[in-house]
């Protein structure tokens, strides 16, 4: 002790501090806050030591030793110079400077002052190595001086160029010149829509030299509904959206989809940015309730969530985690979830503002049925939403390190304690309601205007998506540790703006896009010299370049190819997942429910999100994980990127359906089809000598192609006729009887049996087999029937086969057939055939021929086409979608109309013959008969055609697969790999 | 050519600069591979490009270059294993005394302490106890460390699976193998760094975050890998665009992407995105080669038992992952068991019917592996894991009933080369077998243990996300130095 004291005293004198009085406000408090109040609070004080007032700091803690003691005997004075406080972090002493130390013990030894009343907050202000409430972000929004312009060379210059310029000018930097014309409308398209600009907007906008021309562009495409389809995208990844819970089942979330589309609604609708946070937080609890505004709530449960959690009690907490994590992380853009187990280390967020937020939710439905959550009976309404049980929910109680087993304080509903001016206790609800109104006050505090962070991070996250970069480059972390404002004051103007123009987003989007600092070109004239002082373009002397994002890269291919399918809203889709994507599933194929074309082709922002199984193409290029929320998705080049839109199937089917429309569009014109090209991928001409190595590359391929494909024809054709087989789509196949196979004949060479082929692979499909008891209503089998193939010759005088089953069960369907006809008489004659006289004589399906050649596909597509060379073998396909019905000879289309009228699907079938009426009996053979409940795709088709047709020996050579064609779609997948068309200058 | 200097702009150490990239390598160019053939030397406007899966230096000496974690899918019973438990044999028919306390997952059937079902056999010098389940791997016994006092978090293979790969039982973290990846790059960058071979019956339950890089950039994700013809996706594309035909369209492909980048000088993002397609190129022949047994002798596939019921799967994987061992590939996850219940090691059923297939289908293909790599020299520079999620109980499921049921309280796994002391085992459980009582190893520990042997702190190794230092064992986890060079 004596030792020690001597210490002190020769540190004292060492150091000579002057010996005038202390400044307790200006010198200790700072110094107490800074070094002691992180362990030595009033909430769980490290060794019982509570060093926020005089009272506690003299009791002393566990050892009671008072601060007030001398400076010989002051314990916690020794604490400090035997180097124990502030404890060493990871082994590193840290010990309190010479000055700091010199100061405290000179203030202990004139008797540690402390005004009495004087209480001292961890978080009263900021030091460094801490955020206080006085924090950038938490101060009030000052509606800024807009600066005077100090570069009048700009002369469409905005207030946002006026903050930008000030900065460049101070940084000796100037800004880009603009962007050319072409090059902006591509950028404005993309980062409104998502979507490349049509080559006639191109045009239209060039030629157009009014000068409001540009802002009629924003305008309009602010507008579409593409608009909400692509920015609610960056708002389902902040509100860790997917369609499933994950885990174990991963089970769908039912409805969860109108959420989705609520977001897109909202976001086209313009809806008020308060109204739009008030609705997820509280669209249940708010005096215009309906089922839209509780579709909303659904942002609350679109999380995960595990039905077999280890402890289903502690997983209650885990749920109020995510949901306070989510909610103040989008809509504040604060790290509240830290505070879970102790106070925030680094921002002015106590342990008990995380229980105040955690009781906001509290009183939900944060059990295990329903997939955690209310049923839609309690909803009202047939939605995913949220609302809580009842109007009096059990108490919540702080735990200390976030310990379930370890309850302190019952903890009450409230706003975070950092906004001083709003931290008022919430109002507990009127006895009549139904919910407590906790999430609804919330909602109020969020978007009371005085509220400093809501407006600032929203748009923010506006600028960013457009910029490239936020003026807070961590979008969801505005305090300590995050990024300071690159530009605050003009965070803070576009902050007023969007609170001044009563919340309207679109307005503070067109803010930016008409500024020149978004309309500059990427590249500036001292581009390397800039890049040496700022890199990262902190200061905005350029546009960012950007590379697409997953989505706009898939729904851009899909849109120049064509086949891009609009259809707005409803639920999720199922995109094609190659069976090797889905080995990671502990659930394998029946996990996946391919949907039917059109519907893959939709736009993304409808795809499934399966939690245990994303799209590999979609992961590849970043889509953001789906567990937590995402404020900024990186931006990777790797080289299974490349991987993927080299060999990728869906890139090149897409290229080829490319291919088409640019044949489709300029038949027999190359140039023309380059040219389209060019302007499709890229949104201009190409040059003269693009489109000579353009050129030189369909020829080169097409040559190389050709050559493939004669080498080929040199193969044995069971080769690849076995490749052909094996893509036949086998998903819903439901008949498949061919002729080569499962025929079992009587000794006269009759079909008794005929064994369906089709994979029985769902529940509702069972086996078609077809069969014949009656000896003399046999088919004659004929090993040598169509083209040295196995056909079933039927005699067109009683000869037909009873089918097992309801052959055709879905509306929807394909019927693709391999027949010949020995007669081309005008008598009526069918392949398959549910016809009866009871009840369906005008509404029964069945497919045959009549008349000259006549196709009929029942009675309500009669005729449907003439059939060419009647007399040679063919393949008849008749398809019926809910648009239209078509009928095909071979791969050629023979007539298409409105869709079929409703029919009766209902058993028992027949082949070769009509129904029960004896009659229309077919005259020739049948080889082989396929029935899909679906419509199939183009591409579909062409598979079996091709199948059939190499088999058969017919002619189905489908324009597409020309050396040309693939050639052609050869040039379409290269520029899709092009930098050209993935960055967007 | 060193690029250090041009790494991190403005004086920035790279923490800085890699945060104010928005908390990883966003917008880096990512993995722009091109330290390898000086790309930048040939082209320009170098600036900042850093390969995010270029090999690093460890924290700690180490020599291990590679891990291959034998993932146990569905949890063996360690009682029936490793784990050696005489005493059931005296309480054979008794209920587990009351003072032991569990959640019976699954609320299933409760039944009577139950022996061993195959007999122990002592193995090597070191004389381990090894269960005639695994009558090969008991030949390596003085090359095991087996660590018996195991435990883990969940009782549930859907959290537990996730909790063994990343940490936690929540979804949404970085996989062990990602953190490794991140940690140490890889070596060899025509192949992923970081792989996991599932077992043909399906995938681990829960799905992609087990392999999942959570909230790290999908560079350090894991990758699937099949162990024939083409192991990754898109390798190939539709068989008329043969080898010729793309590269008269990576020709064009050139042609078109310089000309972009001249009018676009510095465009770093541009070149390294041109850099991949080669990279991709190289990787569409370096992978399939990686699983090409056609190479490996005779004597080498009848020792794996590739072609022979019922170890060809498991063999051909153990095989693939010696392959990838030697081209540098950083972590290699075997999956032992897919899908659910009897297809894994969840035997709930019978013991002797699940066990005696599945260690059928792996014992040989690991005696092999341990063999090749220890003959090959490979041994001391490849950490081998072996462990399932979590573990059974003592007792039966049921009255008489021949399986068991879940128990993540105590549990067997064993690690191997890599530095590992081996003959040794580490902890205990309770006579029962039921409870980790001994030096108890938690899940963070067998992390912390793992990552140190490859020359990871586990302290050290943070990730910064959402204004908090992330790691793989949060603010848990202790090296299990015993079993440590």
């Amino acid at each position: 002790m004596t030792r020690r004291a001597t210490t002190i005293a020769s540190l004292l004198l060492a150091l000579s501090v002057p010996l005038q009085a202390i400044d307790f406000e200006k010198e200790i408090a700072p110094l107490i806050v800074r070094r002691c109040l992180e362990c030595h609070n009033s909430i769980d004080p490290q060794g019982g030591l509570d060093l926020t007032s005089l009272k506690s700091a003299i009791a002393g803690g566990d050892s009671e030793s008072s601060i007030q003691s001398p400076v010989e005997e002051n314990f916690l004075l020794q604490r400090i110079t035997d180097g124990e406080m502030p404890p060493a972090i990871k082994g590193v002493p840290q010990p309190l400077p010479a000055a700091e130390l010199a100061l405290l013990t000179k203030w202990i030894s004139t008797g540690a002052d402390w005004p009495a009343a004087r209480h001292l907050d961890f978080y009263e202000a900021t030091t460094d190595s801490h955020a206080g409430r006085d924090w950038w972000s938490l101060r009030p929004v000052m509606n800024p001086q807009i600066p005077s312009p100090t570069n009048t060379s700009v002369d469409k210059a905005t207030p946002i160029d006026a903050f930008i310029a000030a900065r460049l000018a101070t940084n000796n930097l100037t800004a880009a010149p603009p962007a050319d014309k072409r090059t902006l409308l591509r950028r404005l398209y993309y980062d409104v829509t998502g979507l490349p600009p049509p080559p006639a907007a191109i045009t239209a906008f060039l030629a157009n030299n009014d000068p409001t021309a540009y802002e009629t562009e924003i305008d309009k495409l602010l507008a579409t509904h593409h608009f909400g389809q692509r920015w609610s995208r960056y708002w389902l990844d902040l509100v860790r959206f997917a369609d499933t819970c994950g885990y174990e089942r991963d089970q769908l979330k039912p409805n969860i989809w109108k959420y989705r589309d609520w977001v897109i609604d909202a976001l086209n609708a313009d809806m008020p940015y308060d109204r739009f946070v008030r609705d997820q937080l509280a669209g249940d609890e708010v005096a215009y309730r309906d089922e839209q505004s509780v579709i909303a709530t659904g942002m609350i449960r679109a999380g995960t969530w595990n039905d077999e959690p280890n402890d289903p009690a502690d997983y209650v907490y885990t749920r109020l985690e995510d949901m306070v994590h989510t909610t103040t992380s989008a809509f504040l853009g604060l790290t509240v979830k830290c505070a879970r187990c102790h106070n925030h280390k680094f921002d002015p967020i106590p342990q008990t503002d995380y229980y105040r937020a955690a009781a906001i939710f509290w009183p939900g439905y944060i059990g295990q049925a329903n997939l955690g959550g209310p049923s839609t009976e309690q909803l009202g309404y047939d939605v995913f939403g949220w609302t809580d049980r009842n109007n009096s929910p059990a108490e919540l109680r702080l735990l200390i390190k976030g310990e379930r087993h370890r309850p302190a304080d019952v903890i009450q509903p409230g706003p975070l304690s950092a906004v001083r001016v709003l931290d008022k206790p919430f109002i507990p609800s009127q006895s009549a309601a139904n919910t407590t109104q906790r999430r609804l006050q919330f909602a109020n505090w969020i978007t009371d205007s005085q509220n400093p962070l809501t407006a600032r991070v929203m748009v923010n996250r506006i600028w960013q998506h457009y910029l490239g970069e936020g003026i807070v480059r961590t979008p969801n972390n505005f305090g300590f540790k995050g990024s300071p404002p690159t530009h605050p004051q003009l965070l803070d103007y576009l902050a007023s703006e969007l609170v001044s123009g009563q919340w309207k987003m679109k307005r503070i989007h067109k803010l930016i896009l008409m500024s020149a600092t978004y309309q500059q070109a990427s590249q500036h004239p001292q581009q390397s010299k800039y890049a040496q002082r700022d890199f990262l373009n902190h200061y905005w002397w350029r546009a960012n370049r950007k590379r697409l994002d997953a989505e706009a890269l898939r729904d851009t291919i899909l849109n120049i190819s064509g086949r891009l399918d609009t259809k707005l809203g409803g639920p999720a889709f199922y995109p094609k997942m190659a069976a090797d994507a889905l080995e990671g599933l502990s659930r394998k194929a029946s996990a996946w429910p391919t949907s039917l074309q059109p519907e893959r082709n939709r736009r993304s922002i409808y795809m499934i999100s399966k939690r245990a199984q994303l799209l590999p193409l979609m992961t590849t290029f970043d889509f953001a994980d789906t567990t937590l929320p995402c404020a900024r998705r990186e931006s990777t080049i790797v080289a299974t990127q490349a991987l993927a839109l080299l060999n990728n199937h869906f890139v090149h089917s897409q290229s080829e359906a490319l291919a088409e429309r640019l044949t489709t569009e300029h038949p027999a014109d190359i140039h023309a089809q380059i040219t389209r090209l060019w302007n499709l991928a890229f949104s201009r001409n190409p040059t003269k000598s693009e489109l000579a190595v353009a050129e030189s590359h369909i020829l080169n391929q097409s040559l190389h192609f050709a050559g493939q494909q004669n080498a080929d024809k040199e193969d044995e054709s069971s080769h690849s006729i076995k490749e052909l087989l094996g893509q036949i789509p086998r998903a819903n196949l439901g008949l498949w009887l061919r002729a080569d196979k499962g025929v079992q004949l009587d000794d006269q060479g009759r079909v008794m049996f005929w064994r369906d082929q089709a994979p029985s692979t769902t529940d509702h499909l069972h086996k078609h087999d077809a069969s014949q008891a009656t000896l003399a209503n046999r088919p004659l089998f004929q090993s040598q029937g169509i083209h040295k193939n196995a056909a079933i010759k039927f005699d067109g005088k009683d000869d037909f086969l009873n089918l097992a089953g309801q052959a055709i069960w879905k509306p929807q369907f394909s019927i693709i057939a391999v027949v010949s006809q020995s007669s081309t008489g005008s008598a009526a004659r069918e392949i398959i055939s549910n016809w009866h006289r009871r009840g369906r004589s005008t509404n029964s399906i069945f497919l045959g021929t009549t008349g000259t050649n006549k196709v009929r596909l029942s009675d309500a597509f009669s005729p449907a086409g003439i059939l060419t060379e009647p007399s040679r073998p063919f393949i008849l396909t008749a398809i019926n979608t809910t648009g239209q019905a078509s009928t095909f000879q071979n791969s050629t289309l023979l007539a298409t109309q409105a869709a079929l009228t409703p029919r009766v699907l209902a058993a028992p079938y027949v082949l070769g013959t009509q129904g029960n009426y004896g009659s229309e009996f077919w005259q020739g053979n049948i080889a082989e008969l396929l029935v899909f409940d679906h419509p199939l795709s183009k591409e579909e088709r062409d598979a079996v055609w091709s199948y059939l047709g190499v088999k058969y020996q017919l002619s189905v050579t489908p324009t597409r697969k020309t050396p040309d064609h693939l050639a052609l779609a050869s040039l379409c997948h290269v520029i899709l790999n092009t930098n050209e068309f993935i960055f967007i200058d | 050519m060193n690029h250090q200097k041009q790494l991190f702009p403005c004086g920035q150490t790279r923490r800085e600069f890699v945060w104010q990239m928005g908390g990883g390598f966003a917008g880096l160019a990512l993995a722009s591979l091109l330290d390898s053939d000086k790309f930048f030397d040939k082209h320009a406007a170098a600036a900042d490009i850093t390969n995010p899966l270029s090999a690093r230096k460890p924290h700690l000496p180490s020599k291990v270059q590679s891990c291959i974690f034998l993932m146990m899918n569905g949890a063996p019973s360690q009682v029936d294993t490793f784990d050696y438990k005489p005493a059931l044999n005296k309480y054979a028919g008794q209920p587990l005394p009351s003072d032991k306390t569990y959640i019976n997952s699954g609320g299933r059937k409760v039944g009577f302490l139950t022996p061993n079902f195959r007999p122990f056999r002592r193995g090597g010098e070191s004389g381990q106890l090894i269960s005639d389940y695994f009558p090969g791997i008991r030949k390596h016994a003085d090359k095991l460390a087996i660590i018996k006092s195991c435990h883990a978090d969940s009782h549930a293979h859907g959290s537990a699976l996730v909790a063994m790969n990343t940490g936690s039982t929540f979804i949404g973290r970085p996989s062990l193998g990602s953190w490794s990846v991140y940690g140490l790059g890889t070596e060899n960058t025509s192949l992923p760094g970081y792989v996991v071979m599932m077992d043909k019956r399906g995938g681990p339950i829960s799905g992609q975050p087990n392999y999942s890089s959570g909230f790290m950039p999908s560079t350090f994700q894991g990758t699937l890998f099949r162990p024939v013809g083409n192991p990754i996706l898109d390798l190939q594309g539709p068989a008329h665009i043969d080898q010729k035909a793309q590269r008269n369209q990576l020709d064009l492909l050139a042609k078109l992407n310089d000309k972009h980048l001249q009018q676009r000088p510095g465009g770093a993002d541009l070149a390294s995105r041109i850099q991949s397609y080669e990279l991709a190129f190289r990787m569409q022949s370096e992978a399939p080669e990686a699983v090409d047994l056609s190479r490996e002798s005779q004597s080498t596939l009848d020792a794996y038992g590739v072609d022979k019921h019922p170890t060809d799967e498991f063999g051909r994987n153990c095989l693939v992952a010696r392959r990838l061992v030697q081209r540098g590939v950083r972590f290699i996850q075997l999956y032992s068991g897919g899908g659910h219940l009897a297809d894994t090691w969840d035997a709930h059923v019978s013991i002797e019917k699940n066990h005696g297939q599945h260690a059928a289908e792996i014992d040989q293909p690991i005696d092999a592996l341990l063999t090749d790599l220890e003959q090959r020299g490979l041994l001391d520079s490849t950490l081998i894991v072996w462990g399932g999620e979590f573990g059974r109980m003592p007792f039966s499921e049921g009255k008489n009933a021949p399986g068991r049921n879940h128990n993540p309280y105590g549990f067997t796994m064993w690690m191997a080369g890599g530095g590992v002391k081996g003959g040794i085992s580490y902890g205990e459980t309770d006579d029962f077998g039921f409870e980790a009582v001994t030096d108890r190893a938690h899940v963070h520990d067998i992390h912390a243990t793992i990552l140190h042997l490859m020359g990871l702190d586990h302290e050290r190794l943070t990730y910064f996300h959402q204004g908090r230092e992330e790691s793989l064992t949060d603010v848990h986890g202790n090296v299990i130095t015993a079993i440590c060079p």
